[in-house]
């Protein structure tokens, strides 16, 4: 029965064996060729949206992460089930319904804008990427906060409690006792949501810009010409995103795998 | 004083934040029976159907029913699947126990679009590329893995002592699954398999890009978006009822001792 739990693996491994095949295979003739790597590697816009990911997702796990430590501080005295319910909402809600809402109140026709008139501005379309940020950072910071809410242990409340009586401020119990609890979990729920925002293309497709792209929705965009030579394309775009995603995990999680932390919780 | 200080601040948010899910959802709903409503007025110039007429033309009970269906089936599949896996990894040595959970949470850090442009090429190649099937094993690592996440920690001592007991008494593994895990673990198997519903419930990415031509309500809701705000609308709401209706079932879990 243990290698039921090979199922997800080999999934996974035989699509990355695939996408790997396809990029270098395109076409019915199995011949292999590095013209989709060429056509990919030799487009300029490449490094381009290659960059804007990697700012989508770090910028979008660490607004999610302020979020998310501000909402487990103000939620984690109240009772259990009024925080959780609170929280949620937002998890539950899909992602391309919180790329909608996000539409709802912030883009040129929203919420806002109706109630404020002028002088607001539209994040929705930005080529920062402003819209995508604040949509994850929305939707995640919920999900971090309940995973920092899970890992709570009764200790820490008495250790700020003795902390307070031996004469430190509130901002240096928080600082020095509150957040190297919470780093661990903090860290591990950062870096899905970063692992999360490379590979999505709902949210940058729904309140991106035109220019630039992420690397999802330009893997996406290639498949909707050619098909055969769009999909090798878009296997090699795969392909990157995944060492992208790689290289960002582990460097996220470095504090984790470098060192043993001090102050799991 | 730091207590009662919190947790008043604590229930302001959950004010602020209850106020906002409400209003957005008034706004959606405003929106969906609104057939003009151009900015910058705050209520619509004209109420109607147009919204539901032209989500229901395009096929908002097939692509619902698709969804649901499809969802149930990842679920449950990947529940099975991920109960099974735990339960003897729960009590296999620490390296094949790490190994499992390896195996099993990793695909939640991988981009879906690299597993589902693979896993594309290869249903294009047995023959079944847009299938249900497909669509169902392409959501599959990625409900396994948040299932897996859900249900590690919950084989307590007290489970584990009592499988043992139910073991020593000559009952079978799969009687002892059915008769003394399963019930030990109702609570978070529940929240699980809910869980499971959610990540394939909201499946975009991997699902366009293994199945194009596939009727799912993320699928139809993209398009809608900026040509058809109102029919949106429409398609949101289907899409946030069952959502919310599932967290309904997942419980909170209690404070940790230290």
């Amino acid at each position: 029965m243990l290698a039921v739990a090979a199922v997800p693996a080999v999934l996974v491994a035989g699509a990355i064996f695939d996408a790997a095949r396809t990029s270098v295979t395109p076409g019915i003739s199995g011949s292999v060729t590095l013209e989709a790597w060429r056509t990919f590697a030799g487009d300029p816009a490449t490094v381009r949206d290659a960059g804007f990911t990697v700012w989508i997702a770090v910028a979008s796990a660490l607004c999610a992460a302020a979020g998310g430590v501000v909402l487990f501080s103000a939620l984690r005295r109240m009772p259990r089930r009024v925080a959780f319910a609170v929280l949620l909402i937002p998890i539950a809600v899909p992602y391309v319904t919180a790329a909608v809402l996000t539409m709802q109140w912030l883009g040129a026709d929203g919420l806002l804008t109706r109630l404020v008139q002028h002088g607001v501005y539209d994040p929705v379309g930005s080529s920062f990427g402003i819209g995508i940020i604040i949509t994850y950072a929305w939707k995640e910071a919920a999900f971090i906060a309940a995973i920092l809410l899970v890992g709570l242990t009764r200790d820490l409340e008495d250790r700020e409690t003795i902390s307070r009586t031996l004469g430190l401020s509130r901002s240096q119990v928080y600082w020095h006792v509150t957040l190297p609890s919470i780093a661990r979990p903090l860290i591990v729920a950062t870096t899905l949501v970063a692992a999360f925002a490379i590979g999505a293309l709902e949210i940058p497709a729904l309140v991106g810009g035109i220019s630039p792209q992420t690397l999802p929705q330009t893997a996406a965009a290639a498949t909707a010409g050619d098909v055969l030579a769009g999909q090798s394309v878009a296997a090699a775009n795969s392909l990157l995103t995944l060492v992208v995603s790689i290289a960002l995990t582990l460097a996220l999680a470095a504090p984790l795998l470098t060192r043993r932390m001090r102050w799991s919780s | 004083m730091i207590a009662r200080e919190n947790t008043r601040s604590g229930r302001s948010i959950a004010i602020v934040w209850l106020a906002l899910v409400a209003g957005v959802v008034l706004w959606l709903v405003v929106r969906a029976f609104a057939d003009a409503w151009r900015a910058p007025a705050m209520l619509p110039q004209a109420y109607g159907l147009y919204g539901w007429n032209v989500a229901l033309r395009n096929s908002l009970q097939h692509a619902f029913v698709q969804s649901l269906l499809i969802a149930t089936i990842a679920a449950l599949v990947g529940g099975v699947l991920a109960t099974s896996a735990m339960t003897v990894a729960v009590r296999a040595g620490r390296r094949a126990r790490r190994l499992a959970l390896v195996l099993l949470v990793v695909p939640a850090l991988l981009p879906g679009t690299v597993v589902a442009i693979g896993m594309a090429t290869f249903a294009t190649r047995i023959g079944l590329q847009g299938s249900m099937s497909t669509v169902v094993a392409v959501h599959l690592p990625f409900v396994m893995a948040w299932q897996t996440i859900v249900l590690l920690g919950t084989w307590d001592r007290t489970l584990r002592e009592r499988e043992d007991v139910a073991a020593t008494l000559g009952v079978g593994p799969v009687m002892r699954l059915v008769h003394v895990t399963i019930p030990g673990l109702r609570l978070q198997l529940v929240a699980a398999l809910a869980l499971g519903f959610l990540v394939s419930w909201g499946q975009y990415t991997t699902t366009l890009l293994v199945a194009t031509g596939a009727d799912t309500l993320p699928l139809r809701l993209v398009p809608m978006v900026q040509s058809q705000p109102a029919a949106a609308a429409v398609m949101t709401i289907a899409m946030l009822v069952p959502a919310l209706l599932v967290t309904l079932v997942l419980r909170a879990p209690t404070r940790r001792p230290s």
